[in-house]
């Protein structure tokens, strides 16, 4: 695993100082990853979440929006047009 | 269990074991309960075992806080935690290590490690963990106390701190199992604060008449596990067999599958949860993670970058559908009705083992990732000691199946 440290400790906004020992330890982590690319998944889809559910809407709030112009909820402008 | 005025020396024992981080001075009339301090209790202190957090205040109570209380619980403590409940040891948290209650120089497991040394120690009959791979289930069966961890979805997870939210989900450590029962009857439930909790019911406990159930025990489980964990288990086993089930063998996926796609996700996920300290909301800046959360959000921000995304993400929730899929079949096509296992491959281990291995606590859990990565409910029974450490053993069921695991842990109980 190729591991770009600070470009890492950039993307991620965290100030890292034991940078050798980090990238070492990432390294050993990531050594047990590899049992996983001999597992054949074609055909397989991800499964990012376990309980089946889809789109839960808090129906208590969703009776008291606005009206729907072009699938969009309509609200008063909060901001004017000067800035 | 009602005791209606908690014994504040109970707590106060807590100097050699540090098993709370903070004890609560004036504790209520109720039923003494322990809480993980990465759970949202208000106007008391909730620090995640972080630095980060560790003025934090909440404004508000965890769902689950909110409904103990209704039902007549008093909170007596929060109790210690790898830091973000980062860890199997508490040797992360910020807060010092919390000391195993059978031995001081041995570890208590985690992440809820304070919770199961404070119920381990008799300190309190019943606390509250959360778990996420192993860190109800782990720390239970290093204490000699009972564990249970839902199926995900049936508690939920509102004001308890994120860490890797498409597996998080609160439970009960409890001295016995009718008291773990009681305290999930409270917890469970529909919440419309929290999308991803199941819309069934709350848990009500019936009472079953068991016999000549099918249990199945994972050859490639017993494959990592030491021989004195072992012999403990061969003991279990028999108990059943006496019991009239039938207890067979099964082959499924080797649990080093399920440790590398843990570890892919609850990094990625971590990476992601953690994002929202940035020193603007919670007022303490990110050089305050320690040196296991920077090591995780590092490797979650890497396996979730532009290039990695697929190969490490991608096909780490592909491979968790084959997990998945492989406790489908067990359960509905070969009609297994439970699954057993020792919770852990070892006892718990002494104090700073795990300080030099980057993966002591995936290790430590992979006898409980797989079917925390399904979803699926489990339970960890103390099933008695090698010298003077406890052992566990863990029942696995399909999800929602917390009413048949409960029943079959009660008639072990009663008939050891």
């Amino acid at each position: 695993m190729n591991i770009d440290l600070d470009k890492l400790s950039k993307l991620a906004n965290l100030p890292i100082k034991k940078n050798d020992q980090i990238l070492k330890d990432l390294q050993s982590i990531s050594h047990h990853f590899d049992i996983l690319q001999k597992i054949n998944t074609d055909d397989i889809e991800p499964l990012y979440q376990v309980n089946g559910l889809k789109n839960v809407y808090r129906q208590d709030i969703v009776q008291k929006t606005p009206p729907i112009k072009d699938g969009y909820f309509t609200t008063k402008a909060v901001i004017n047009k000067n800035g | 269990m009602v005791i209606l005025q908690p014994k504040q020396s109970s707590t106060k024992m807590d100097n050699k074991l540090n098993a709370f981080i903070t004890i609560v001075d004036k504790v209520s009339p109720g039923i003494p309960i322990a809480i993980k301090d990465n759970i949202c209790t208000k106007g008391i202190k909730t620090t995640a075992g972080s630095n980060v957090l560790k003025d934090f205040i909440p404004p508000y109570n965890a769902t689950l806080v909110e409904k103990l209380l209704d039902n007549g619980y008093s909170i007596i403590g929060k109790t210690n935690l790898d830091a973000f409940a980062h860890g199997s040891s508490t040797e992360n948290s910020d807060f010092g290590v919390t000391h195993n209650p059978y031995d001081f120089d041995y570890l208590p497991g985690g992440s809820s490690g304070g919770s199961a040394a404070a119920v381990g120690a008799g300190l309190v009959d019943v606390a509250i963990g959360t778990e996420t791979a192993g860190s109800i289930r782990q720390p239970s069966a290093w204490c000699g106390v009972v564990g249970l961890k839902p199926t995900y979805g049936a508690v939920s997870r509102y004001g308890v701190i994120a860490m890797a939210s498409s597996m998080d989900c609160p439970g009960v450590i409890a001295n016995n199992v009718t008291n773990a029962a009681k305290v999930l009857e409270v917890i469970s439930g529909n919440d419309l604060h929290d999308a991803t909790s199941s819309d069934c019911p709350p848990y009500v406990f019936k009472k079953l008449n068991l016999s000549e159930l099918k249990i199945g025990i994972p050859t490639s489980y017993l494959k990592v596990c030491t021989p004195e964990v072992l012999a403990k288990f061969e003991e279990v086993k028999k108990t059943f067999q006496k019991l009239g089930h039938q207890v067979v063998q099964i082959e499924m996926m080797d649990p080093s599958i399920a440790v590398a796609v843990y570890t892919i996700l609850q990094r990625s996920e971590v990476s992601s949860n953690l994002a929202r300290f940035d020193g603007i909301r919670y007022g303490a800046t990110r050089d305050n993670f320690n040196l296991e959360n920077q090591r995780r959000i590092l490797l979650g921000t890497h396996t979730l970058s532009a290039g990695f995304y697929d190969a490490y993400y991608t096909k780490a929730q592909k491979v968790r559908n084959l997990i998945a899929l492989d406790f489908k079949k067990k359960f509905e096509e070969e009609k297994i009705d439970l699954i057993i296992s020792p919770t852990t491959p070892t006892v718990a281990q002494k104090i700073g083992s795990s300080l030099n291995d980057p993966l002591f606590g995936e290790l430590a859990d992979q006898l409980v990732e797989p079917s925390t990565l399904a979803g699926l409910p489990g339970m960890s029974i103390p099933c008695g000691f090698v010298g003077k450490l406890p052992v566990g053993f863990q029942i696995i069921g399909p999800r929602f199946s917390e009413n048949l695991i409960i029943n079959l842990a009660l008639q072990y109980e009663k008939f050891k």
